[in-house]
């Protein structure tokens, strides 16, 4: 199994603080994303490959601590 | 019941059926705005969410369509609603998904005779794929520059932006820019134009060094959905329109229109009345040379028309309005 993926998205352009980032293989599905997130120098027209890689060790400790919220907040 | 008085009850009834019929369908007419009118320069400032598109329909028939908002706009529908056939030219301001992303649906549902584009290339699939549906179709194809100009008729059609040279960076500044002209009335569209002075001579600066007074019109598109880079005092000054329109989204993520130009546009509403297709929706003037009459789907209240983006979204509070409430659970109209 695949532990990242990978997909092509262009920047359609710059409104303000967000980058318009569009899917390169189905340019109806777009989202927005602030710029300081983006590479140094992106400028719009550009190709980005964005990795989504699982973080694993993160959502476990992320569970755990809501677990352990939840235990407290139920009065265990 | 005798016999004449049934018939006189039977064509009483229908009377009154035939009346009611020519009720609903005037009420039906008099509804969304009309198709071309003969002798009339009727323009639509379509309701295409967050995005910009203009349906011209000239008094001689002839349709022109400014940008087409962005892909899953309900563009075509509401070309058909109005009535269009064929388009005769299309013009794509600038490469932006916001004014091209439904040029490829366009192209599809109705015959193009002739299009312009601003020439900027703009490396996004978007574009691409609309240039290359402009090639098969075998569209007539031009990159008009300032200068350029087109009878249709009584109106004539010239183009102010951009100059020969093309932005390096920035498309809205490579924005094609037109004015329409009928009879003592003008047109000014204006794409996602920009004046902003840390670009290298931006597309407004250039307009206004070049020709200040060729700037005056009655109506103006405002130019990058109402944002503070497509209007400044300088711009409205130079412009004077007695119509301002402005086409974006309820509930947009990007604060258009900005506080800055509504607080411009409120301090000059004595000669100068607004229009916005995110509160009000399809937005109609109909032009026979020496008025404008405007029209639009929905009314607003006065005390809502000068709501910035953000407070139309919720996501500020508001300021004046009986319908404070229903702005504070942040109404997200898409």
């Amino acid at each position: 199994m695949k532990s990242a993926s990978l997909a092509r998205v262009v920047i359609d352009r710059f409104e303000g603080d967000l980058a318009v980032l569009v899917l390169y293989e189905d340019d109806g599905v777009k989202f927005n994303m602030p710029l300081r997130l983006l590479p140094e120098g992106a400028r719009e027209g550009d190709h980005l490959l964005l990795t989504f890689a699982q973080d694993n060790a993160s959502r476990e400790s992320e569970k755990k601590r809501i677990g352990n919220l939840l235990d407290e907040l139920k009065g265990k | 019941m005798n016999k004449t008085l049934r018939s006189i009850l039977i064509i009483a009834l229908a009377a009154a059926a035939i009346v009611a019929i020519v009720r609903l369908t005037r009420v039906r007419d008099n509804q969304p705005q009309p198709g071309p009118v003969a002798g009339k320069l009727v323009v639509h400032f379509l309701d295409v969410g967050q995005g910009d598109s203009e349906l011209i329909q000239l008094p001689a028939g002839e349709t022109i369509l400014i940008d087409s908002g962005d892909r899953g706009a309900p563009t075509v529908e509401l070309l058909r609603k109005f009535g269009v056939k064929q388009i005769d030219l299309v013009i794509a301001t600038h490469p932006h998904s916001d004014h091209i992303g439904e040029m490829r649906d366009v192209m599809r549902a109705f015959k193009v005779l002739e299009f312009w584009d601003s020439g900027f290339n703009h490396p996004t699939r978007t574009y691409g794929d609309m240039l290359q549906d402009i090639k098969d179709r075998g569209i007539k194809f031009a990159t008009p520059k300032r200068g350029d100009l087109r009878k249709f008729g009584d109106v004539l059609v010239e183009v102010l932006n951009p100059s020969e040279e093309l932005p390096d960076e920035n498309p809205n500044n490579a924005s094609l820019v037109v004015r329409l002209t009928y009879g003592a009335k003008r047109f000014l569209f204006t794409g996602d134009a920009e004046y902003n002075v840390a670009a290298k001579s931006s597309a407004w600066e250039q307009m206004l060094e070049k020709d200040r007074e060729g700037l005056r019109a009655d109506l103006l598109k405002a130019a990058h959905h109402g944002s503070s880079n497509g209007m400044t005092e300088e711009i409205l000054d130079a412009v004077s329109p007695s119509i301002v329109t402005i086409s974006c989204a309820a509930g947009n993520d990007y604060h258009h229109p900005h506080p800055r130009v509504m607080r411009m546009l409120e301090q000059a509403a004595s000669k100068t009345s607004i229009y916005r297709t995110d509160l009000e929706g399809t937005i109609t003037s109909v032009c026979d040379g020496n008025t404008i009459s405007m029209s639009s789907d929905r009314q607003v209240a006065r005390d809502r028309l000068y709501l910035t983006g953000d407070e139309v979204a919720g996501t500020v509070a508001g300021v004046g309005g009986s319908a404070g409430s229903e702005r504070g659970r942040g109404r997200r109209a898409r």
